[in-house]
């Protein structure tokens, strides 16, 4: 059901990134809640090619970036014996890795101008099942990230949570109401609405 | 202790400019417990403004009439159930008050609790069940009234839990709450998925601190030095717990349900490696510790 709310994010410059599907609806979400959004369609992990995407983006929205979305990288389901070194590593390199490089990259910036700024990460999902070794390793990894950098960054101003979902593992398969609530609880976490909310790892339907 | 001019507060936007417009909610009823006061009175305000009618049941009438009126003089509309949440019948009768004289009820606040400091071996049977009771039993008895309903009519619902950020850890002097909220949290997961085919979600906030007329610092000064406890900076204000209440309970949140949204302003994450010298509690000259 489409609602018109107040915008909640105008004035506001995001950097989408990941390649996860709901980042497209988050991205639109944000944009219709008055935010400029520019996407990093690429999950990027190398520093200097995350800085550059940071430089870009600044640039093309004309200003300071004040929310970070990073989606990640959807992990595929295996067996933890069949995955191999190689895999692994590439996998929790684009996971893990990129969101962390992203993230302080991001508040670097705030930081040299003394700005506030909300980032959100979309995890897998806490559910232990079987072929989930690796998105279930990188969600306890992630869940310990977000809670840490919350009370690194609270006192900057600059919040971290993490919605983990099966919506954001596979936006497709999901119901049309649990996609609509992934973009809408997104864009009123990143929101000054969500001002106390820092540190929260939270699903949609899990 | 003050907060130092460089360290970066954000305080939440104006009550005057909520997050909703006014008829997001617009002829929708909804119940909250204990709302006459407190958090519940938060829930309920945030609620009204969003344009739903709001029965507060409260076991007492007088403070129940005072949220009512409090609502009203916002531009809401309340009225004020007498309801003890504990026994089914109450809660029943409370139910068919409430529809008969606004309609039918499709969002639930379980709010209504208590908490008190009291060292675990010195409390009574009677202080354990007065708080593990109405959190619990309440929350179960308001839950399954409100889903019966909703079920026999064919209509989806929405409910909102009031637990607490402390439910993961606990805290010396608080076994009867951190007992109850966190009951309160696997409940919601548990209902959450006995009634999701039903379209009844089922949903909890885990709030910190917000202060309010009745918490124990209510004093301006008081609050701003239990504020630079915590990594936000401030304690919570209470439009922004009510706000993100009335989100979860919209059709915002529609494909929401089993959760729990923690805001707290990572209160709970505060531990250090180094921390003062434990005292037990029972050593104490204040069993849950002074303000800073």
């Amino acid at each position: 059901m489409t609602i018109a709310t107040p915008q909640w994010l105008q004035g506001r410059r995001a950097l989408v990134a990941g390649n996860a599907p709901g980042a497209e609806a988050i991205a639109a979400a944000l944009a219709r809640h008055g935010a400029a959004v520019v996407r990093a369609g690429t999950a990027a992990t190398d520093a200097p090619e995350i800085a550059a995407a940071f430089a870009a983006a600044e640039q093309s929205a004309d200003g300071g970036i004040d929310i970070l979305i990073h989606a990640g990288t959807p992990m595929a389901a295996a067996a933890p014996q069949d995955i191999g070194l190689a895999a692994w590593r590439a996998t929790h390199s684009a996971d893990i890795d990129g969101r962390f490089l992203h993230a302080a990259e991001f508040t670097r910036r705030r930081l040299a101008t003394a700005g506030r700024g909300a980032i959100l990460f979309l995890m897998p999902s806490p559910v232990i099942a079987p072929g989930r070794a690796a998105p279930a390793t990188a969600h306890g990894a992630l869940d310990n990230l977000v809670k840490s950098l919350a009370v690194e960054w609270a006192r900057d101003g600059i919040r971290i949570n993490a919605i983990a979902s099966h919506v954001a593992e596979n936006f497709a398969g999901a119901a049309q109401a649990e996609q609509e609530s992934l973009a809408n609880l997104a864009a009123y976490l990143v929101s000054d609405y969500a001002a106390y909310v820092t540190g929260c790892v939270m699903g949609i339907s899990e | 202790m003050s907060i130092p001019a460089h360290h970066r507060i954000v305080e939440p936007p104006p009550f005057e400019t909520p997050p909703f417009p006014p008829n997001l909610l617009a002829g929708r009823v909804a119940v909250v417990t204990g709302g006459g006061s407190g958090m519940g009175l938060g829930m309920a305000t945030a609620l009204a403004q969003a344009g739903a009618a709001i029965a507060i049941f409260g076991r007492t009438l007088e403070r129940a009439l005072q949220g009512a009126a409090s609502i009203e003089a916002n531009g809401g509309r309340a009225i004020a159930i007498v309801a003890d949440v504990r026994d089914p019948a109450q809660v029943a009768a409370a139910f068919d008050r409430a529809e008969t004289e606004l309609g039918p009820i499709g969002i639930l606040a379980n709010n209504a609790g208590g908490n008190y400091p009291v060292l675990a071996e010195q409390m009574s049977a009677n202080q354990w069940r007065s708080i593990t009771r109405i959190a619990i039993d309440g929350t179960f008895l308001c839950s399954t009234e409100f889903a019966r309903r909703r079920i026999a009519a064919a209509v989806p619902g929405a409910i909102v839990n009031n637990s607490a950020q402390y439910v993961w850890s606990g805290f010396p002097g608080d076994a009867h709450s951190a007992a109850a909220k966190a009951a309160i949290v696997t409940m919601t997961a548990a209902l959450a998925q006995d009634w999701k085919p039903q379209g009844i979600r089922v949903n909890c906030v885990a709030a910190g601190f917000f202060p309010h007329a009745r918490s124990s610092a209510s004093d301006a000064d008081q609050q701003v030095r239990l504020g630079a406890m915590f990594p936000a900076g401030r304690v919570g204000r209470m439009r922004e717990f009510g706000w993100v209440s009335t989100f979860l309970c919209s059709d915002l949140a529609a494909g929401i349900t089993g959760e729990v949204l923690v805001i707290d302003g990572a209160d709970r994450l505060r531990r250090e490696l180094m921390s003062p010298v434990f005292v037990p509690p029972r050593e104490r000259a204040s069993i849950w510790g002074d303000v800073p």
